[in-house]
């Protein structure tokens, strides 16, 4: 898993933790160690790269030193570009101090790596952990989805001793249901054959980055292990997931971030009456609209169980209004609110649609569904009135009506 | 017994009010013969509140004379003091017009109370208030026909507890919980035990009064279920008999096929060779013909029932194979009214357009609210049906050519009064329209 493994240094003490500890990282065959030049002219010392390198040696691994000449793209972007380039599974970064990785935008270099690798990725500080080797007594923060086939591997791999803790927190909105995460968290890890390693569940109550990190100190746990992100931010477009991020910022020992694929099965479809408070629940940031089952045929679409975008068509006596189009910041990117107009237009082709869209979207609806931009005069009263707050200044309000004749849609 | 009752309230009320009438005189003529004018007199509403309201028709007129007698019995003490008459003047003028007042408002109240009484007697339905008390809740008042529904006539049921009439002592539990005060219970269906040991079924509706009190409203249904009963027992010989004669049918068949095959091996000449081929093609439709019978034995075997249809979609379109089509349908939250036969109209439909309709990749089933009902589409995007084919498609077909799966789709759709025709438009797909009717669909 960990075969070949990329150092990052900048020459720094700090960076040099990672080559002195890579050797208690289980399978690594083969070092890059790599420094990024920051300004040109001739090095102006290569002892801490030798230092280093005969760190590494030391423990039995063979190693190469690159160095990249100064060309102004900055550091992050070229150490990622190393670790591609040279084929490597792993980045171990030395930090000096782990409260750097509090914010992943600050422009820290072990910050911007970590956010953007593809990869995985160990931190290493120069303190913190519980002393002894890396990976002897674990702590593995789990969401209760089926581990990771990464994660199963290291939790599976021989040993000749260690522990590790499987963790679940229950947030506190969930409060009440920590005997079903017991019980689940049990299956979960009788799932597990480990050989030589003891392993034990806990569950607790609390913000999960904030939980996961006292009980780190609680076992002076000599490692954490995490998947970059979790089923919960999965549908999002985050590059790293929100505990996950929250654990990098406050855990003292090493930690590592898994780089696990994520498989989400997307379906669009309609929601049953007894959904729509899911629907509305996402629309608590679009006017907070509220859906009304004897009229509204709302459709929505699901990245596994989660609701990330729905679009409605609501009947009125006089014609049929498509709105309430959304799909919430976190989401967006990646055409959800595509597949849920789909399904809508898909499913009310019948009937003559209309719609207020915003401006930068008029030619999407055309292009794609056939709406038409109309005057609003030609809006049916119902549908006019919901806007009469614009007092006939569509233009004002930033939205174009449109209509969509009843017709056959193709995709 | 109720007419002797009324009676004897009758008189009690008379006295009543003669008793006011002596009184307030009496009253008066003491205080007039005092010197007292101004008090006494309202002691006159009590006797004309009580005719106005229990004697509504003669309220006023009794009203009026009492203020005559009154006016009379002033005149004398007067002395010529206009100040003392036109005090008494205006106060029969009070008097006359409280008294019509009150008889107005009580003949208005009875004509009400009379008119919900010739509903409450006159219902077809037996109609039962009944008082929740803890133990047992006793019924208070019953028509003609609810004590009829019971065997029994409405003075020996009064104070019964109803509990009795009833085979599952749960059902008024259940009932009672169900007619909670914002809601009224429609639609129950039960059993009750009459005083002769009869079984009654019964369809009940109920409500609360705002006093506690529980309207019952029972219809006999008793007649009507046995009906379904003897239906779904007739059915059920019917379809036997109809097992029976297929598999004769087919045993047959087979018998003959075999006989076919036997000549097919001991004759040489071309001509009967020829002529026995024929004949085992007539013989293998007769046999295709007995096997679709058999796939549509159960129709209209069990009663039509809500069934929701995105459900039977997805189940039909899991067993089939549909290797590249995609089949979307849009209709979560529809539920029609249909025969439990419901999922072979749409394996029929979507198997039909998969092997008809030649490169088909899509199969949408959409919905649409009409005026007179709904509309299920079922659009692909194949060659579509010609112009010529489309009402032939779902004709019974003697000489075989084709399927019968769509002349049974019809007939299922038709026993809930569904219809439907293909609308499509040649080569550019086909679509068939299911027209459901109002009360046939319902949107959960």
């Amino acid at each position: 898993m960990f075969t070949k493994v990329l150092i990052p240094t900048d020459l720094s003490l700090a960076s040099a933790v990672a080559a002195e500890r890579i050797g208690e990282v289980p399978g690594v065959r083969e070092v890059v160690l790599f420094h990024a030049r920051v300004s040109a002219g001739p090095l102006p010392t290569d002892e801490p790269l030798r230092r280093m390198e005969d760190l590494v040696r030391r423990q039995g691994i063979p190693v190469e030193v690159v160095v990249a000449e100064y060309d102004r793209t900055p550091v992050p972007e070229r150490i990622l570009a190393a670790a591609s380039g040279t084929g490597a599974d792993l980045i171990v970064m030395g930090v000096r101090d782990q409260g750097l990785l509090r914010n992943l935008f600050s422009g820290n270099v072990a910050a911007t790596v970590l956010r953007d690798a593809r990869i995985h990725v160990l931190i290493v500080p120069r303190s913190g952990g519980g002393g002894g080797p890396l990976f002897a007594r674990l702590l593995v923060p789990t969401d209760l989805a089926a581990l990771a086939p990464e994660v199963r591997s290291i939790l599976e791999e021989p040993a000749v001793s260690g522990t590790a803790v499987l963790l679940h927190v229950v947030e506190p909105a969930q409060a009440g249901k920590e005997q079903e995460a017991v019980d689940r968290l049990a299956a979960l890890q009788s799932s597990l054959s480990p050989v030589g390693r003891e392993i034990r569940g806990l569950v607790r109550t609390g913000t999960p980055a904030r939980t996961i990190c006292a009980v780190a100190d609680e076992i002076s746990a000599s490692a954490v292990i995490i998947p970059r992100i979790g089923k919960r931010d999965a549908p999002g477009s985050a590059p790293l997931g929100s505990v996950t991020a929250g654990v990098v910022g406050c855990i003292k020992p090493p930690a590592l971030v898994l780089a696990v694929p994520i498989h989400l099965r997307i379906v669009a479809r309609e929601l049953r009456r007894e959904e729509f408070a899911l629907a509305e629940e996402l629309w608590i940031d679009y006017h907070q609209l509220k859906a009304d089952p004897e009229t509204d045929r709302i459709f929505g679409v699901f990245a596994d169980d989660t609701l990330v975008s729905v679009a409605r068509c609501r009947r009125h006596p006089d014609g049929y209004e498509v709105d309430g189009v959304f799909t919430p910041v976190r989401f967006r990117g990646r055409g959800y609110a595509r597949r849920a107009m789909d399904a809508l237009v898909e499913a009310c082709q019948h009937d003559t649609l209309y719609m207020h869209s915003v401006r930068n979207l008029v030619d999407f609806y055309g292009r794609t569904y056939g709406f038409v931009a109309i005057p609003e005069s030609d809006l049916p009263p119902s549908i006019r009135e919901r806007f009469a707050f614009a007092l006939g200044d569509m233009e004002g309000a930033n939205v174009q009506p449109m209509r969509r004749d009843a017709g056959r849609f193709r995709r | 017994m109720r007419s002797e009752r009324r009676s004897a309230g009758g008189d009690a009320r008379s006295l009543l009010v003669a008793a006011s009438v002596i009184v307030a005189f009496a009253a008066n003529a003491a205080g007039l013969f005092l010197g007292i004018t101004s008090i006494l007199p309202h002691l006159f509403y009590l006797p004309i509140v009580l005719a106005a309201y229990w004697f509504p028709r003669r309220g006023t007129a009794f009203s009026l004379a009492l203020s005559l007698g009154y006016l009379m019995m002033t005149l004398p003490f007067s002395g010529g003091d206009a100040g003392l008459i036109v005090a008494t003047l205006a106060r029969i003028v009070v008097f006359v017009a409280i008294g019509a007042i009150v008889s107005l408002l009580s003949l208005r109240l009875r004509e009400q109370e009379q008119r919900y009484r010739g509903v409450f007697d006159n219902s077809e339905a037996g109609i039962f208030i009944v008082a929740p008390e803890n133990a047992a809740p006793r019924i208070e008042e019953v028509n003609y026909v609810g004590a009829a529904l019971l065997g029994s006539v409405a003075k020996d049921l009064i104070g019964e507890p109803i509990t009795r009439f009833l085979d599952d002592p749960g059902a008024w539990r259940d009932f009672q919980v169900e007619v909670r005060p914002d809601k009224a219970v429609y639609g129950y269906e039960t059993t009750l035990r009459r005083l002769d040991g009869v079984a009654v079924q019964v369809i009940a509706s109920g409500g609360r009064l705002p006093d506690g009190r529980i309207i019952l409203t029972l219809v006999d249904i008793t007649a009507r279920k046995s009906a379904e009963d003897a239906l779904r027992q007739a059915n059920t010989k019917l379809n036997m008999m109809g097992r029976l004669t297929r598999n004769d049918l087919m045993s047959a068949v087979s018998a003959l096929l075999r006989r076919i095959n036997e000549g097919m091996s001991e004759f040489d000449d071309p001509a009967v060779r020829r002529y026995l081929e024929s004949l085992e093609e007539d013989a293998r439709f007769v046999q295709r013909r007995v096997e679709i019978t058999r796939d549509y034995q159960d129709l209209g075997l069990r009663p039509p029932d809500w069934q929701p249809l995105q459900k039977v979609i997805q189940e039909v379109t899991s067993c089939l194979l549909l290797p590249g089509i995609s089949v979307r349908p849009w209709v979560e939250r529809l539920e029609v009214f249909a025969d439990p036969l419901l999922d072979r109209v749409f394996f029929n439909l979507i198997e039909n357009s998969a092997r008809h309709g030649k490169a088909v990749s899509e199969i949408v089933i959409t919905y649409q609210i009409q005026d007179d009902g709904l509309v299920i589409y079922v659009d692909d995007d194949g060659v579509g049906v010609p112009e010529a084919e489309k009402e032939k498609i779902f004709e019974y077909h003697v000489d075989g050519g084709g399927g019968l799966g769509l002349f049974f789709v019809r007939e299922i759709l038709s026993i809930t009064n569904m219809t439907i025709r293909e609308t499509g438009r040649p080569g550019e797909g086909a679509r068939f329209e299911i027209h459901v009717p109002s009360n046939g669909y319902r949107i959960v």
